[in-house]
């Protein structure tokens, strides 16, 4: 058994509460935002139309972006203007249940012992989204370059095939693949309690994805009170996989560092293509997922989602379909949404903060937290030049310098710091004793160099 | 269903609780022991020259963000440390002027004209001390027996702080002195130099606390031991042994509080360590072959000076950069 030791970052005392799943009351109005981190997608319904559990209503013509199913039948009531979970301005479809459409699923089903390509393309229709800063969605991550290759020939000429062919990195073979049980960031279990809860469904899907990538090698990684549990005996002895244990400090989850200190390789920077060195990290939530859609054909895209109310340390985890708006879990919790004061989706560390309450629960978030007490403000203090930065920044950056120079517009010399090797862990303004905004600062630096790139 | 009360803000959305008036009010709590120290060993008496560079400091930061239309920041704690800290390098036996013209001075010159608080390249108890030290030489230069509250006898063996014994009488008279009595700071000197034990403590506090890096302390400390050891081990009849050297004066206060100093310090592991070795080494030389007494408060200022320099050398970022096209 391997363990995941993390230069620098931070422990963060483990004291999860008991935590029993809940179901939620299935809500009458789903929200389906039409974007997500890898692109845009576009609505293939109007409004009034009538759809059915398991259909597409909005794709892309890109094979990078997943495309978007509804989970229960009904009519699409509005589209309407909504941010994504980044906070980009974007349009979502809400659709309200009836009873009287049925469903018309248009996934492909396949069985356990499907052809690599099959896999692939199950994978592609099922259209799952991820809570990790992936470069690519999970079918293009993981697949192995002579899978994609047969796919493009299968299916012949169209501007779909065309752009698959551009993929970054396409023909580097996946030598690795790492399952991640690791939660993702401190206040967060989903991710252990699925592995516990469900090792079934993960032992399937790592199956399937072995298969599709042709890796070598599988590590599971497990957070320590996992380590002796029966379902890491059951994940072991079923995969014949490599398990590596974390001494729990954050972010040991998060894909940079666990393939950094699992296998040994850096990551490229800016496009965090993991392909580029042979490795493919998944992690359970999306598995459980991927398992439910492909294998069991099951179309109620149930995600668990862990709901902090961060002021009264109280926490619940609840299982809710995919689109469920944050106020339909608001109004579950019998909460007051006039007395909340922050709402953030994705939890404490890498989440964003929305002002919208019809935003809903997607496969992109694993935690939401509610406030409803005093928050806390950064203020924007000069440095102090203490140093507890760069003794947490676990890619071994000097974040007060970075953020220096971002604030004063010299993002070039940020370039020379080490901008792009950051992974907006937060660690660096979570120490500050200036309560300085690194993570926005070098966020900023980042998109501003972007946007200097494109206008070049 | 739009919520404008909803708050909107950049991740992270939790912090951990530090704040630049909690790293300066801890730090005052790690001088509690060096102040309490110093009473026991002094009198009531040490609590003079502490409390005019108090007033001074924090007079001289109010007054001077007031004159400049600045936000007073006087709460943060960090001209109180500074104060505290140049009371206790002070003899109780100068007039009350003295501290309170260096913590003027220490507030102004380093911190205020560079920035304020963590913008100052040099220690501001530093340069407020080193400022009265070379214009008032003969009234700095007055040093009172230490004669303990209770429990303990007077460290007889020497009338003058060791170093300065040392630096006159040489070598064998030092051997005298007990080191019992240097780690206690049973021997002639100013509050914050002569305990060893109570600066430890506080400083030990600082380290768990990680208020201080490990490195600058450490590197400080061992390299000034290495350094002397090498040249005791030649010639131990012209040289004193590094332990000596280690227990006495402004060593242990030099590694934890004075080089330490929030902005004055590379920010990074190797030069934080390369840091500490040269204040060590540094010191040694001065104690060695210098003409004062204490090598610490000017191999501090040089250092001060190097770091950053010391803080080009860079540290490699974990992962790569593709080439951009």
């Amino acid at each position: 058994m391997k363990t995941i030791k993390v230069a620098k970052g931070l422990s963060f005392p483990v004291r999860q509460p008991a935590l029993a799943v809940r179901k939620v009351s299935p809500p009458r109005r789903l929200v389906y935002p039409t974007g997500n981190r890898w692109g845009w997608l576009y609505p293939e319904v109007k409004e009034g139309d009538a759809v059915g559990a398991g259909q597409v209503i909005a794709s892309s013509s890109l094979p990078y972006v997943p495309s978007l199913k509804t989970a229960i039948s009904g009519t699409v009531r509005e589209i309407i203007k909504l941010p994504t979970l980044q906070l980009r301005e974007g349009q979502a479809i809400v659709i309200e249940a009836a009873e009287d459409v049925s469903s018309v699923s248009q996934s492909v089903s396949i069985g356990e012992d499907a052809s690599p390509v099959e896999i692939f393309k199950a994978i592609m229709d099922a259209g799952i989204w991820e809570v990790d800063d992936y470069a690519l969605p999970l079918h293009l991550r993981v697949a192995a370059p002579e899978v994609i290759e047969e796919y493009i020939k299968e299916s012949g000429e169209s501007e779909f095939v065309e752009s698959l062919r551009n993929i970054p990195y396409r023909d580097r073979a996946i030598e690795t693949l790492i399952v991640n049980a690791l939660d993702r960031q401190p206040q967060s279990w989903v991710r252990s309690h699925i592995f516990a809860s469900d090792s079934d469904r993960i032992v399937a899907g790592v199956r399937l994805l072995q298969r599709l990538s042709g890796a070598k090698q599988t590590i599971v990684a497990v957070p320590s009170h996992l380590a002796d549990s029966e379902s890491t005996k059951k994940v072991m002895d079923a995969l014949k996989a490599e398990v590596a244990v974390s001494n729990g400090k954050y972010p040991a989850s998060l894909e940079p560092i666990l393939i950094l200190t699992l296998t040994g390789k850096e990551m490229v920077f800016p496009s965090k293509n993991s392909r580029e060195c042979g490795v493919a990290v998944v992690d359970v939530m999306a598995l459980e997922q991927l398992v439910k859609a492909v294998l069991e054909s099951n179309e109620d895209r149930e995600v668990t989602v862990q709901v902090n109310l961060s002021g009264r340390r109280e926490y619940h985890l609840l299982k809710c379909p995919v689109g469920t708006p944050v106020l339909h879990i608001i109004d579950h919790l019998a909460l007051n949404p006039d007395s909340l004061t922050k709402v953030v989706l994705g939890g404490d560390f890498l989440g964003y903060a929305h002002y919208d309450l019809d935003v809903p629960i997607t496969g992109e978030v694993d935690v939401l937290s509610l406030w409803d007490t005093e928050i806390f403000h950064y203020k924007h203090d000069p440095c102090i030049r203490c140093g507890f930065c760069v003794r947490v920044c676990p890619m071994n950056l000097v974040p007060a310098e970075i953020s220096m120079c971002c604030e004063y517009n010299r993002f070039e010399e940020a370039v020379g710091k080490g901008i792009y090797h950051c992974i907006e862990c937060g660690l660096c303004s979570y120490v500050c004793p200036s309560h300085r905004p690194m993570v926005q600062l070098i966020r900023h630096g980042k998109q501003e160099l972007e946007r200097a790139r494109e206008v070049s | 269903m739009k919520k404008p009360s909803l708050v909107i803000s950049p991740s992270p959305h939790v912090h951990s609780g530090w704040s630049v008036s909690r790293l300066y009010y801890e730090t005052l709590l790690a001088l509690l022991p060096v102040v309490l120290g110093g009473i026991y060993f002094f009198g009531f008496g040490v609590l003079k020259p502490i409390v005019f560079a108090v007033i001074g400091a924090v007079g001289t930061e109010v007054v001077w963000e007031k004159a400049i239309g600045r936000s007073v920041t006087v709460y943060d704690g960090s001209a109180v440390v500074t104060g505290v800290l140049l009371g206790l390098l002070v003899s109780p036996s100068v007039p009350w002027w003295i501290p309170l013209l260096g913590a003027v001075i220490g507030v102004l010159v380093p911190k205020h004209f560079f920035g304020g608080v963590g913008q100052n390249a040099f220690s501001t108890v530093l340069v407020g001390w080193a400022v009265v030290f070379v214009s008032y030489k003969a009234i700095m230069a007055n040093y009172p027996m230490p004669h303990p509250a209770f429990g303990m006898v007077a460290g007889g063996y020497v009338e003058y702080p060791p170093l300065e014994v040392l630096k006159w009488d040489g070598v064998d008279v030092i051997k005298d002195i007990p080191i019992k009595d240097l780690l206690l700071g049973n021997v002639p000197g100013t509050a914050g130099t002569t305990s060893v034990i109570a600066v430890f403590l506080g400083g030990l506090y600082l380290l768990l606390r990680g208020i201080i890096p490990w490195q600058v302390p450490v590197a400080y400390l061992g390299g000034a031991f290495l350094f002397q050891l090498v040249f005791w081990l030649i010639n131990p009849a012209r040289y004193a042994s590094p332990v000596f050297h280690i227990f006495t004066g402004w060593m242990f206060l030099g590694a934890f509080f004075l080089a330490t100093e929030k902005g004055t310090t590379p920010l990074k592991p190797l030069p934080m360590l390369l840091y500490g070795l040269g204040c060590g080494i540094l010191t040694m030389v001065i104690r060695n072959w210098g003409i004062y007494m204490d090598g610490v408060p000017f191999a501090v200022l040089l250092m001060n000076a190097l770091a950053p320099l010391l803080d080009r050398i860079k540290l490699k970022p974990r992962g790569r950069v593709e080439s951009l096209a």
